[in-house]
C-alpha cells in the first residue's frame, strides 16, 4: 500500500503547486547601476509608478549592480535586471545593454522610446497583478 | 519705509556681491576650479566650469561650490584612465581597485562646518563607494576600460568629498535640527514617477538626473546623513519643479525670494537654502538657464519645502 500512499502524496503535491494561491504581497526587485544611468533610472521610475498604482501590496527593492544575490544566482552580469518575486522579468539585453552585440534586439529596445517604456510598464503591471491574483510566473 | 526696505532686500537678492577680496573659501574654490579647467575640454563640464567661475566672480560662493562638482568629475575620471593606461588585465585592475578601496574615507570629519559643505561632502562620499563597488564587475565582466573609468570616477568623488571637508569655513550659526525626511522623499518619488509616465519622449530624459538625486537623497537618509539627504531632495524638487513652472510664474519671484530671505535670517545656518537663493539670483540676472522661471521654481517650490522641513523638525 506504500505505492498508493506515495501516489496520493504526489497527486496532492502537484495539485497544491498548480493551484493559484493568492499572494498578499509582491516584491519587484531592480538591479541597477548605483546612480545616474539612462537605462536604470527610467526603469526605476516606471517600477515605482506601477508600485504606486497597485498600492501597499507591492514592495520595491533596489539592489546595486555587483551586490545583488538575485543577479548572481541568475548569472546575469549586467544591468538593469528586473525580478518579480525572485523570478526574472527583464534582463539587461531587453533594455538595450550591448544591443546588437549578439544580433538580437531586446524586448524594449530602443529603450528611450516612450512606446517601449510603456510596454515594459504594462508587462510589469500584468505580471504583478497575476502574482497578486495567485498565478505562478512562467520563466521567460 | 516699508517700500524702501523691500527695495533694498530685492536688490540684495539679485545683486552680485563685489568680489573685491576673496574669502578663504572662495580663494580655495577658485584655485581648485583653475586646476579643473585645465582638464576640461568641452561639453557640459566646460559649461559647468564657466558657470562656477561666473558665480565666483559674482560673489555667489555657495553656487560655485555646487557647480564645481559638475565640472570636476568627468575630466578627473578621464585623467585617471590616462594615468592608468598600463592596466590591461583583470589582475592589474584588481590591484588598482584594492588600492582605491583602501583610500576610501570611512566617515565624515567631525566638527562644526557650514551645513552646505557637510551636505556636499556627504553626497560625494555616498556616491563614491557604490561606484567603486560597481567598477570591479564592470571591468571584469563587461569592459575593462569602462571599469577603469568608473574606478576613476569613484576616485574623483572621494577627492571631491575631501576637498569640501578641507575648506576653511565655520558654520554661520547653529545647524537647524535635521531628522529623516524619508516620507518627503517617498512622496516626491511618487509624484516624479507619475510625471515621468505622463511625459512625452522629448522630456523623459530630463527625469534621469531627478531620479538620481532622489535615489541619492534616499541613500543618504538611510545613512542618517540628513544634511546631504536634504540637499539632494531639494535639488530633485528644483529639477522637477522646472518641468512644470510656467514662464509667467516669474512675475513677483524677486519679491517672494526677498521675503523668504528675511524669514531665514534667524541666526541659524541656512547655507543649504543660501545655495538656492544664489541660484535664484543667477536665474534672475540671466547667468543661469532657464532664467527667471528657475527663480520662480525656487521661490515657490524649493524654499517653501526647505522651510517646512526645518520648521517641522523644530517642533
Amino acid at each position: 500500500m506504500n505505492w498508493l500512499r506515495a501516489l496520493i502524496f504526489l497527486v496532492a503535491s502537484t495539485a497544491s503547486l498548480a493551484a493559484p494561491v493568492p499572494d498578499s504581497h509582491v516584491t519587484i526587485t531592480l538591479v541597477r547601476w548605483p546612480f545616474m544611468c539612462s537605462l536604470s533610472d527610467p526603469a526605476e521610475l516606471l517600477i515605482r509608478d506601477v508600485a504606486a498604482e497597485l498600492g501597499a501590496r507591492v514592495e520595491v527593492k533596489i539592489e546595486e549592480y555587483g551586490r545583488s544575490e538575485l543577479a548572481r544566482r541568475s548569472r546575469i552580469k549586467r544591468f538593469p535586471v528586473v525580478f518579480v518575486d525572485g523570478q526574472l522579468l527583464a534582463r539587461p539585453e531587453d533594455f538595450g545593454f550591448d544591443d546588437g552585440a549578439d544580433g538580437q534586439r531586446g524586448k524594449y529596445v530602443p529603450w528611450r522610446d516612450t512606446a517601449n517604456q510603456r510596454r515594459f510598464r504594462d508587462d510589469l503591471k500584468a505580471v504583478a497583478l497575476k502574482r497578486l491574483g495567485g498565478s505562478v510566473i512562467a520563466h521567460p | 519705509m516699508k517700500f524702501l526696505l523691500c527695495s533694498v532686500l530685492c536688490f540684495l537678492v539679485v545683486a552680485p556681491v563685489p568680489a573685491a577680496k576673496d574669502s578663504s573659501v572662495a580663494a580655495a574654490v577658485r584655485a581648485r576650479l583653475e586646476k579643473v579647467q585645465k582638464d576640461v575640454k568641452q561639453g557640459s563640464e566646460s559649461t559647468a566650469a564657466a558657470r562656477a567661475a561666473q558665480a565666483l566672480g559674482a560673489g555667489r560662493v555657495h553656487l560655485a561650490l555646487h557647480l564645481l562638482e559638475g565640472a570636476w568629475l568627468r575630466p578627473a575620471a578621464e585623467r585617471f584612465v590616462r594615468e592608468h593606461r598600463d592596466v590591461k588585465s583583470a589582475d592589474e585592475f584588481q590591484r588598482e581597485w584594492n588600492r582605491e578601496n583602501a583610500l576610501l574615507p570611512t566617515r565624515s570629519p567631525a566638527g562644526q562646518r557650514p551645513l552646505l559643505l557637510a551636505a556636499l561632502s556627504a553626497a560625494a562620499a555616498a556616491r563614491s563607494r557604490p561606484t567603486l563597488a560597481g567598477s570591479l564587475p564592470y571591468a571584469t565582466d563587461i569592459d575593462l576600460q569602462d571599469g577603469l573609468y568608473y574606478l576613476g570616477e569613484a576616485h574623483a568623488l572621494t577627492d571631491v568629498a575631501r576637498f569640501y571637508d578641507s575648506l576653511p569655513a565655520a558654520a554661520a550659526g547653529t545647524w537647524p535640527e535635521l531628522r529623516s525626511i524619508a516620507p518627503d522623499i517617498a512622496d516626491l518619488l511618487r509624484v516624479v514617477a507619475a510625471m515621468h509616465t505622463g511625459a512625452d519622449q522629448r522630456s523623459r530624459a530630463s527625469f534621469i538626473p531627478i531620479s538620481t538625486s532622489i535615489r541619492l537623497a534616499s541613500v543618504l537618509d538611510e545613512k542618517s546623513e540628513y544634511a546631504g539627504a536634504l540637499l539632494e531632495f531639494l535639488l530633485a524638487r528644483y529639477q522637477a519643479s522646472l518641468l512644470v513652472t510656467p514662464v509667467d510664474a516669474a512675475a513677483g519671484a524677486r519679491e517672494r525670494l526677498a521675503a523668504i530671505t528675511v524669514a531665514l535670517d534667524d541666526g541659524r545656518d541656512h547655507s543649504i537654502a543660501k545655495l538656492f537663493i544664489e541660484m535664484a539670483a543667477a536665474h534672475l540676472s540671466g547667468d543661469l538657464p532657464p532664467g527667471p522661471r528657475g527663480a520662480a521654481a525656487i521661490a515657490d517650490k524649493v524654499l517653501p519645502a526647505y522651510v517646512a522641513i526645518i520648521e517641522r523638525e523644530r517642533k
